[in-house]
Order: C-alpha cells, then sequence, then structure tokens
C-alpha cells in the first residue's frame, strides 16, 4: 500500500492534501506504507449513515501503520474480533476505505 | 482591549418547536434578551447569528440579516459564523470582540437550529457534513461512534467503566429535571442506562444528546454603557473575562491521543491567562457533553479534573451541585438538549443565571463560571470564563 508525501520535505500528507501543510509545496510523490500495524481503538457502529446501512454493525478502526501515520479504517466482515494494541493487516480497499483484518494468533 | 459586560439574555426552550420557523426562535431569544437589557435597538452596532446547517434542514442563508430585519436592527453588520456544534460559541466570541475591540458599544450574539423539522435520515447526513468525509467519512465513521472510540482508548488506560461513564448520564439527566428550559431531564438507574440501545459500542442510547429546536441569545456591551445601564437593570452585572476562540485537528488521524482535544486544552489555558484566574477559581462550567464520554475527556482537557480522573470524580459525586466543581448544573447537551448552533449561547444563558444567582439549579456562591463548546472532530472550540459583579 502506498500514501503520499511531499516530493520537497517528505512531510506524510493525507489523501486529502492540496498543499504540503509544512512547505505548502504541491509536489507530492507516493511512498510505500506498511500494511501491519497496531489497533489504537475501534468501535462497532450499528447505526450508520447513509449509504452504509447494509453494511452495518461494522467495525470501524484507527490503525498506527507507523509512529506518524494513523488513519482510520474498517475491519472487514471475515476479521477475528478486534482487541486493543492488537496487530492488524490491511487487506484491500472499498470505496476509499482501508480494510483491516485482525491478524492471527 | 475593553472590558465587556452581560446586560441582557433571552432562551426559548430547547426540545421540540415544530411549528416554529428557524428565524422566530431567534427571534423570540434575541427580543428577549434585547428588553432585558434596556439598550435601545438603535445602539446596537452588530449581530452575530451561530448557526450550523440552516442551509442543508431549512433552506434558509442569510440568517443574520433576516433575524436582524425582523427585529428592525438598524443598518449594521449581520454576520453568521459557522463551526459545527461551536458555532454559538463562536458568535459569542465574536460580538465580545467587537465590543472589546472599541468598534461598537453593544451588540448581540444569538444561537439558532432547527432539528427535528427534517427527517431524521436529512438531519444526520447534514451533521456528518461537520466531519474530514476526505479522511474519516468513508469508514462509515459517525460522531456517536468517533466517541464510541474515544471512549475505549480512556478505558483502555484509565480503567473508565461504564459504571462511572453512567454517573455523568444520571447526573446530566437529573440535573435536567429542574431545568424549565431543558428537552429531557430523567432520573435514570445505572441498569436503564446499560440497558438501552447500542448505537455504537461502547456508545448507548442514554449516552447520546437529543436531537433539539432552540435558541439563545445575549446583549453585550461596553463598561461604559453597562455603568450607564447598572441603574436601570434588574440582575447584577456579569463581566466576561475571556472568550478564546482555537482550532484543532478535523480529522482522527490528526490527534495525538483521541482521549484529549488540542482545541480545548489550548482554550482553556488562553482562557485561564486572560481571565487571570485557574482551574481551582471555576465555580461551575458548561461544557460541551454531546456524547456522556464526551464530558470525562472536556472535563480533563479543561483543567477541572485530573487526567484519567473524569468518570471517578463523576461517580464520586464531585461533579454535582454541590461537589469540587459544578459540571452541567443545566443538564448539559445530554438533557437539555443540543440545537446545534444554540448550544454555545445556551450554556451562556445558564452560566449568567448561575452567576446571577437566579438559577433553578443554583450553584451555591457562584461567582466564577465557564463555558465550554466544541465543533466537529474537535477542529473549532470555545471557552469563556465569566465573573458575576456581586
Amino acid at each position: 500500500m502506498t500514501m503520499q508525501r511531499c516530493t520537497n520535505c517528505k512531510t506524510t500528507l493525507t489523501a486529502a492534501a492540496v498543499v504540503c501543510v509544512n512547505c505548502l509545496s504541491r509536489e507530492f510523490e507516493n511512498f510505500d506504507v506498511p500494511t501491519e500495524g497496531h489497533l489504537v481503538s475501534w468501535t462497532t457502529i450499528r447505526r450508520a449513515p447513509a449509504g452504509y446501512s447494509a453494511t452495518a454493525p461494522y467495525n470501524v478502526v484507527v490503525v498506527d501503520l507507523a509512529p506518524s501515520i494513523r488513519v482510520t479504517g474498517r475491519l472487514a466482515p471475515e476479521s477475528p474480533p478486534p482487541s486493543m494494541g492488537g496487530l492488524v493487516h490491511q487487506v484491500g480497499e472499498e470505496n476509499g476505505c482501508r480494510l483491516f483484518v485482525v491478524a492471527g494468533i | 482591549m475593553r472590558d465587556v459586560y452581560i446586560v441582557g439574555i433571552g432562551s426559548t426552550t430547547f426540545g421540540r418547536h415544530a411549528d416554529e420557523s428557524i428565524e422566530s426562535l431567534a427571534v423570540g431569544a434575541v427580543v428577549d434578551a434585547l428588553i432585558e437589557s434596556t439598550v435601545d435597538r438603535g445602539d446596537i452596532g452588530a449581530l452575530y447569528l451561530g448557526n450550523f446547517i440552516s442551509g442543508p434542514l431549512n433552506g434558509k442563508e442569510v440568517l443574520a440579516g433576516i433575524v436582524a430585519d425582523r427585529i428592525g436592527l438598524p443598518n449594521v453588520p449581520c454576520t453568521k459564523v459557522e463551526g459545527a456544534c461551536a458555532s454559538g460559541g463562536i458568535a459569542f466570541r465574536h460580538a465580545c470582540m467587537a465590543v472589546a475591540s472599541g468598534e461598537v458599544n453593544a451588540a448581540i450574539a444569538v444561537g439558532v437550529e432547527t432539528m427535528t423539522h427534517a427527517p431524521t435520515k436529512q438531519t444526520t447526513a447534514a451533521l456528518n457534513c461537520a466531519m474530514d468525509n476526505e479522511n474519516d467519512g468513508p469508514s462509515g465513521l459517525t460522531f456517536p461512534g468517533l466517541f464510541g472510540l474515544a471512549w475505549r482508548m480512556h478505558a483502555d488506560r484509565f480503567g473508565t467503566t461504564r459504571e462511572h461513564v453512567s454517573a455523568v448520564v444520571r447526573k446530566n439527566k437529573g440535573n435536567g429535571l429542574h431545568n424549565p428550559l431543558a428537552q429531557m431531564g430523567a432520573e435514570l438507574s445505572d441498569a436503564t442506562i446499560a440497558d438501552s440501545l447500542p448505537i455504537c459500542d461502547p456508545i448507548q442510547l442514554y449516552d447520546c444528546c437529543p436531537t433539539s429546536d432552540g435558541a439563545a441569545a445575549v446583549v453585550v456591551v461596553s463598561k461604559a454603557v453597562a455603568e450607564k445601564l447598572s441603574a436601570t437593570l434588574k440582575h447584577p452585572l456579569v463581566q466576561v473575562l475571556a472568550a478564546v476562540q482555537t482550532r484543532g485537528s478535523p480529522s482522527i488521524g490528526g490527534h495525538a491521543d483521541l482521549i484529549s482535544f488540542d482545541a480545548t486544552v489550548v482554550a482553556a489555558q488562553r482562557a485561564y491567562e486572560l481571565a487571570g484566574v485557574s482551574a481551582q477559581d471555576i465555580d461551575l462550567v458548561e461544557l460541551h457533553d454531546c456524547f456522556s464520554i464526551a464530558e470525562v475527556i472536556d472535563s480533563e482537557d479543561l483543567g477541572l479534573v485530573p487526567r484519567g480522573q473524569g468518570g471517578y470524580w463523576a461517580h464520586e459525586g464531585r461533579t454535582a451541585v454541590g461537589g469540587d466543581v459544578a459540571i452541567n448544573a443545566s443538564g448539559g447537551l445530554l438533557a437539555k438538549g443540543h440545537p446545534v448552533g444554540a448550544t454555545g449561547l445556551g450554556q451562556v444563558f445558564e452560566v449568567v443565571s448561575q452567576l446571577r444567582h437566579t438559577h433553578p439549579n443554583q450553584v451555591q456562591n457562584a461567582r466564577i463560571g465557564m463555558t465550554h463548546n466544541l465543533g466537529g472532530a474537535g477542529v473549532a472550540c470555545t471557552v469563556s470564563i465569566l465573573r458575576g459583579v456581586q
């Protein structure tokens, strides 16, 4: 999996970045990020927003892929149950959302 | 900067106002505040209106000018401000700044929202506009979900339990029973709360504030005007010692830690500094308990409760009226209701009533009070510190 960063100063940027928040450059490049990370927290959404009702209930997760890379995503339906601090793997992406599964014990 | 005083307050009840238009609610609150203030309409130099989603929900914009027009204000600047759930607090701060800067001698701040007029799905979709929909939206996260994430981290780190958080719910719902403006005061048991509908684990139905209609307004003036009016005013003056606004991250990934909102921490620090008081001096606070766990986090971020102790303090009754610091004596958002754009001004209304010693759920000897209004995923925050001039 890749994310983008500033070509000039290498600051990691979110997909929503328009300019680099550090140096205001508009030149970005992709770089590889780990697909494995630690689960920071999760919540089970039972009352879903429009467009997600068919998917509910589902687990939204916050994952630290690296010390300065914290992302939100969703647990894939087939994932084992989550636990705080546990390892998760990114297995894909669906409509701009990272999909994770809890790593097997 | 000049000193700023609050001389008039007005508020509708918070709850369902099915037959009243959004501008009618705002006008009602403004007129009450104006009449109480005894300020002549011709002397009002500016109006700031806090509102979040009148466009998508009511199909109405330029609300500040519309409200001013309906009450016959002169041709002064009228501005709608928006910061999601912090819109009301931002309107208050702007009115204070207009007076403090010397630009005007009297200003109105009003907050208003109607949320029950539209179908729930439409309201939910409109509220979700306050999320960072590029970064966090695609996961299917909701605002209750954000606080579900925060709760789990708080529990993991500090041992906060369902029972601790239920103490916040019981307190605020109980306080709401004393407040005639409140939407849903109630006497709840731990079992009722723990058995309520799961929304997004660990958040359950009673952990969530309701959707509401309502408006609240204040009139702020310079010291010279306040002194001139004090002979005709029926209530003591309330001085604005600080009215601070800050920005935090709009997205989950931007927060260093989900059990704390930087925008609140920084706003509180600046407010204490400006007001020349410390957290120990605060007798009462109206803070942004959009969800029960939010009160735990906010009370810690504001420095009123030691980090990690928010749940424990609530459980021990230390944040009740008569405790170490009275948190949400009004019932807070959980019981009083949360007409988004009105909430920040509703908080000012409550604190002013307390500092005048006329509140229906009065904190004894209240001298210094605080308000805290937080918008989005912590992207906008206001904190004010007010002092009763007894």
